[in-house]
Formats: C-alpha cells, structure tokens, sequence
C-alpha cells in the first residue's frame, strides 16, 4: 500500500520545487527578530521572582522568632545566642580550608549557572 | 554547536531566555514571512506584521507546544490561523478572479518573459488552495500529512489540490518543458 504521509518521489517533480522555491527567496532578518523580540510581553511576575526567595526567608526567619519568644525565650537570650552562632562562623572562616571549601562551591555554583542558563549567567556577570 | 530548536525552545519555556527565542525567530523568520507573502499576495508590509503577531503568539503558547509536529510546521499554523482571522475582519482580501484577472494579464508563456514572470502568471491560473497546497508542498517542503495537519484538510484533499496545481502548471508551463 501506498504510504499516505510522505512527499511523491523527488526525481518527477524537482524541476517544479526547483522552480517554486526560487519564486521564494530565503529572506535576510533586516532587523526582523529585534522588532519581535521588543514587541514580546514583559516577564512575567518579575516581583515574584525577584524578590519571592527574600519575602519567603524573611516570613520564617519572624515565625522563628515569634514561636521562640511564645516558648519563654527572651530577646536578650536569643541575641546571645546568635552572637555565639556568629563567633563559630567566624572561627570556621578563619579556617583555611573551610575558606577553601566555601569558595570552590561558591565557584562550582557559578559554572552551573553559566551552563544552565548562558545569557542569563553572563548578563549578571556584566 | 549549533542548539537544536528544542534546545532553544526548552531555555525559553524555564527560564524566559530571550535570546534563545531570538535565536529561534532568525532561524524561521523566512520561511514564515514567505508564506505570509504567499497568502497576502505578496503585500510585504501586512506579511511581516502578521509574521511578527505569529511569534508573539509562538512566545505567549510556547508552553503548549508539544512537539507532535515541527516548530517550523507548527509556526505555519499559527501565520495561517492569523491569517485567516485578519481576512475574517478585514472583509478586504483580493477576490480570486481578481487574481486570476492578474494572472491572465501576464502573457504567459512568452518567450522574452522569464520564468519568474511565467511562473507568476501560472500560478494565477490555479485556485487559491492549489497555490497554498504547492507552496506548503514544494516551497515550505512539506509533506502531505504535515500540510493536512497544518490546514486542518483531509489527506485526499491534500493530495488532489497537490495532482491538480501540478498538471496545471505543467500544461501553463509547457513551453519551458522541464516538466512534460
């Protein structure tokens, strides 16, 4: 049986596409992608994107700190404690390869950027 | 390497990369904007304002494209959809004896005319969805069941609008004999 979803032979009607395709010329972009690309929607939920991940922090960094203060912990308590959590931070800064450590992820992060989303990663960069 | 349009498509749906859109209307700019001509009669101005609304369009529906046709396929659908619906609204499109008035004024077949110009004259010899058919056919390079899908007609009429543009164009064509 025939097949019905493929072109007829090439060889009868090549003259004929031949033809029809010189009456249509490939058509050079003369600046054609750049009126799209300004006539294209802004993005969407740019606030959402931009500052979600702040907002989100921020809401359970302060239910944090609502449920500790309910639970009898004073501000006074909790401001010593974040003061000994930031001294241990310093002391692994100060260490060398913890330093190391960090920056090798912080590096790796960054190349998995670049790779992930090229044009993105480099207009941060810029 | 050269993304493939998948690729690109895939960076714009995640993470709204427009210069891989970009990418994507460079590479199908042409072949969209021909076949606007093709259906606007050449009227390069409209062409190309209805090939913008097409990627516009294409940008807005990316999500829903699902790959069961090619981009560049799909694309055609989405020109000729807007096509259509300015037609609809507009009520001002060339009637077909009109341009089959055009045709005729041509000489064809003459013998200092060049094939363009007979070709052109030919081609207002057939009907409207001979000319479409060949275009998605032999221009766009198309197969039947892509230009099926695309026009929303079924195979046999594909195929007949294919067999009886070609014979005509054949008979109109005659003297400059590549195809009898």
């Amino acid at each position: 049986m025939e097949p019905t979803d493929l072109n007829p032979p090439l060889d009868e009607d090549a003259p004929l596409a031949a033809w029809l395709r010189a009456s249509s010329p490939a058509l050079p972009d003369d600046g054609f992608s750049g009126r799209v690309l300004t006539a294209l929607p802004p993005p969407a939920h740019t606030w959402y994107n931009r500052f979600a991940p702040l907002a989100i922090g921020a809401a359970g960094a302060g239910a944090g700190l609502v449920v500790a203060l309910l639970n009898g912990a004073s501000l006074s308590g909790l401001a010593a404690v974040a003061r000994a959590e930031a001294a241990i931070g310093a002391d692994l800064v100060s260490d060398p390869w913890f330093a190391l450590a960090l920056a090798l992820t912080g590096l790796s992060l960054l190349v998995t950027l670049l790779l992930v989303q090229p044009a993105r990663g480099l207009a941060r960069l810029r | 390497m050269t993304p493939s349009d998948a690729d690109l498509i895939a960076r714009v749906i995640v993470a709204d990369d427009r210069a891989a859109f970009g990418n994507l209307v460079r590479r199908h700019q042409s072949a969209v904007r021909n076949f606007l001509r093709h259906l606007t009669r050449g009227d390069s101005a409209l062409a190309d304002d209805l090939a913008q609304d097409t990627f516009v369009r294409a940008y807005r529906s990316l999500a829903g494209f699902r790959g069961s046709a090619s981009f560049s396929t799909w694309l055609l659908g989405i020109a000729h959809n807007l096509h259509r619906n300015a037609r609809r609204r507009q009520h001002n499109h060339v009637p077909l004896a009109e341009a089959e008035a055009e045709g005729q004024s041509v000489p064809a077949g003459a013998r200092g005319s060049d094939l363009r110009q007979d070709l052109g004259a030919a081609m207002g010899h057939l009907s409207e969805d001979e000319r479409l058919a060949l275009h998605l056919g032999f221009t766009q390079g198309l197969s039947h069941g892509e230009i099926a899908a695309l026009l929303d007609w079924p195979l046999g009429t594909v195929k007949t609008h294919l067999a009886r543009g070609k014979d005509k164009l054949r008979h109109l064509l005659s003297a400059w004999n590549p195809l009898t």
